[in-house]
């Protein structure tokens, strides 16, 4: 693995904008970034990255099954009570799934860990799944990368692949609505690529805000032409919807969720504890233990993270010199989890600037599909973290 | 390595074609997916409507009013008129278009409605009682005299009652009354950082990110 600085394509902001990917820039700092790339052998990436998010999933999946039957658990995760029932048959009925992004951090060296699960609205999918594809066709077709060069992703084959069997064995209901929250336009963005992939897929789909969503006597939600909304994609954490005031006419609606209900267990920071307590000394998972009242102060060498925490905001790390960092954000509420420390590998740039990278590794329909590196001046990785894109170059 | 080589290599961890249909242009106007297989009565007027209906001339009214409308959002488009006519017959260009629309686009005239049946109802056996699932406009087919939705499925070859495959089983309506709004979406106001609430936070752009 080695940070490889390369010229930029020149053209790639027209690109961007004709192609959709409005949101390369963001508050006017750069987002989409390609003035380099991770390199890859294909070793790394089959053993190292590929194969264990593949144990790592089924990992997870098995926890879902045995945490849906259980009232301890689901307390331990704070999930509401109300909602308990409704998960467990969400999963019983076997209600599909879409994708999920895993963290990883990895340094070339093996083996990666596990620092948590985005499950439920995982973000930085169409850079990670198109956008970087076209960069690795492109840099091949100028002459800029070696024609052996190769990229780990097979992600939007696997989501038009997914939408497409779903459609076909009727476990999903059409037309999809597709949800998002109205000003956010990276959200807006990533739905639109989704629909995008639903509707090469020959799925009928529908476009709405979150806000937009309604609600009618018979207690169905509607859209904004009081269509019946039947299967709704939303990018919208489920764990926000439950203390909303349509939480809890979710039941009721009888309306199927992309991702399913069941997956609040799986976008909760209280699996990486119940991972561990499962498969204590892993090669891939951290340490992980759930944070009682009672814990005192975090040690050095220990990292704290709300069950309920997004973009990387409230983590509060103490390195194994006693040195103290946090990143400020809105989830002080909830309850926490300690994780062992394992820095993100640094790889200097041109001019000796630091980037600590985090792999975002894919999973479509259970299956481990491709690959995105967020890279970060700072080793908490936030969502003021570039995206830098990859290649396989060796082996 | 030739360039046919590099054709013909094997590309082992990546997808060989990927495309975009949707993000690659400017927002297509959103066709209105009925319900695959609706159940309700196809009706050719308003007057037909009360007629042959249980509903009152006041809900007939209502709901041809409604088909109007949606025929506006929803009528197949074409880019020609000929092309239109070829099918249906007294197209006419879309009224209200944009002014900087690059051509106009022709739609076929409204030649009938389908009063859907809401599924929970036909469910309750036994009830009489009508209760409108929705309302979706109809076109008919010049050549063929078939009813067609939106989406330029064929719905039947005449006008009268039609049962959806479905009906009966347990998929939802495709329609129904809204009565209230914006019940999701307080968390995202709430925590700060999304759109016109951005300035308040330097960091925030989006959920899933993780890290």
């Amino acid at each position: 693995m080695k940070r490889i600085v390369v010229p930029e394509r020149p053209d790639w902001r027209e690109q961007a904008e004709s192609l959709g990917f409005r949101f390369h820039t963001i508050d006017g700092a750069p987002y989409w970034d390609e003035r380099a790339y991770y390199a890859f052998g294909l070793r790394q990436i089959e053993d190292e990255i590929e194969q264990p998010t593949q144990e790592l999933h089924d990992m997870a999946m098995a926890l879902v099954d045995e945490v849906v039957g259980s009232e301890r658990l689901l307390e331990r995760l704070a999930i509401p009570r109300e909602y308990w029932d409704w998960i467990a048959d969400s999963w019983r009925r076997g209600e599909p799934h879409l994708y999920g992004r895993m963290d990883l951090a990895y340094d070339g060296r093996g083996p990666a860990k596990l620092y948590e699960l985005n499950y439920d609205t995982p973000t930085s999918l169409y850079e990670a799944a198109y956008f970087q594809w076209l960069w690795l066709e492109q840099s091949i077709a100028r002459g800029a990368l070696g024609e052996g060069s190769d990229q780990y992703n097979r992600i939007q084959e696997l989501l038009i692949e997914t939408f497409g069997a779903l459609a076909r064995d009727k476990r999903i209901a059409t037309p999809v609505h597709f949800a998002a929250v109205e000003d956010s336009p990276e959200d807006q963005g990533t739905v639109r690529y989704l629909r995008d992939c639903a509707e090469q897929a020959g799925v009928d789909t529908l476009e709405l805000s979150i806000e937009g969503i309604g609600l009618s006597r018979e207690g169905y939600f509607t859209d904004g032409d009081d269509r019946v909304i039947r299967t709704l994609f939303k990018l919208y954490p489920l764990e926000w919807m439950f203390v909303e005031e349509y939480g809890p006419k979710l039941a009721g609606s009888r309306v199927q969720l992309i991702e399913p209900a069941w997956k609040a267990i799986l976008s909760n920071k209280g699996v990486l504890p119940l991972l561990w307590e499962r498969h204590a000394g892993h090669p891939n998972l951290l340490e992980a233990h759930f944070e009682d009242a009672d814990a005192g102060e975090l040690a050095p060498g220990w990292v704290r993270k709300p069950l309920f925490s997004r973009e990387g905001a409230n983590i509060e790390l103490v390195g194994l010199d006693g040195e103290r960092l946090r990143s400020d954000g809105p989830y002080e509420d909830g309850p926490t989890i300690r994780q062992a420390l394992h820095p993100l590998p640094r790889f200097d740039g041109a001019d000796g600037e630091p980037n600590y990278p985090l792999i975002g590794s894919w999973v479509v329909a259970d299956q481990a599909a491709g690959m995105g590196i967020r890279e970060d001046e700072g080793p908490i990785t936030q969502d003021s973290s570039r995206f830098l894109p990859h290649a396989i170059v060796e082996d | 390595m030739t360039t046919n080589a590099h054709d013909s290599a094997p590309r082992g961890k990546r997808s060989r074609n990927l495309k975009l249909v949707l993000m690659a242009v400017a927002a297509p106007a959103v066709l209105a997916g009925c319900d695959d297989d609706p159940s309700g009565k196809i009706l050719t007027s308003r007057e037909e409507c009360t007629v042959q209906t249980e509903i009152s001339r006041e809900e007939c009214e209502k709901a041809y009013g409604q088909a109007l409308v949606e025929h506006e959002k929803v009528a197949p488009r074409f880019e020609s008129q000929q092309e239109c006519n070829q099918q249906f017959g007294a197209c006419t260009p879309l009224q209200g278009q944009q002014a900087n629309a690059s051509q106009p686009y022709y739609i076929p005239p409204m030649t009938g409605f389908l009063l859907g049946y809401a599924a929970s109802q036909l469910m309750s056996g036994g009830n009489r009682y009508y209760h409108i699932g929705g309302v979706s406009p109809l076109y008919r087919d010049y050549q063929g005299g078939r009813y067609l939705k939106p989406d330029g499925k064929q719905i039947s070859t005449h006008s009268g009652t039609v049962y959806g495959r479905k009906a009966g089983d347990t998929a939802l309506p495709a329609r129904a009354v809204t009565v209230s709004r914006a019940g999701f979406g307080s968390s995202a106001a709430a925590r700060g950082g999304f759109g016109r609430s951005s300035s308040s936070s330097s960091s925030s752009r989006s959920f899933g990110r993780g890290g």
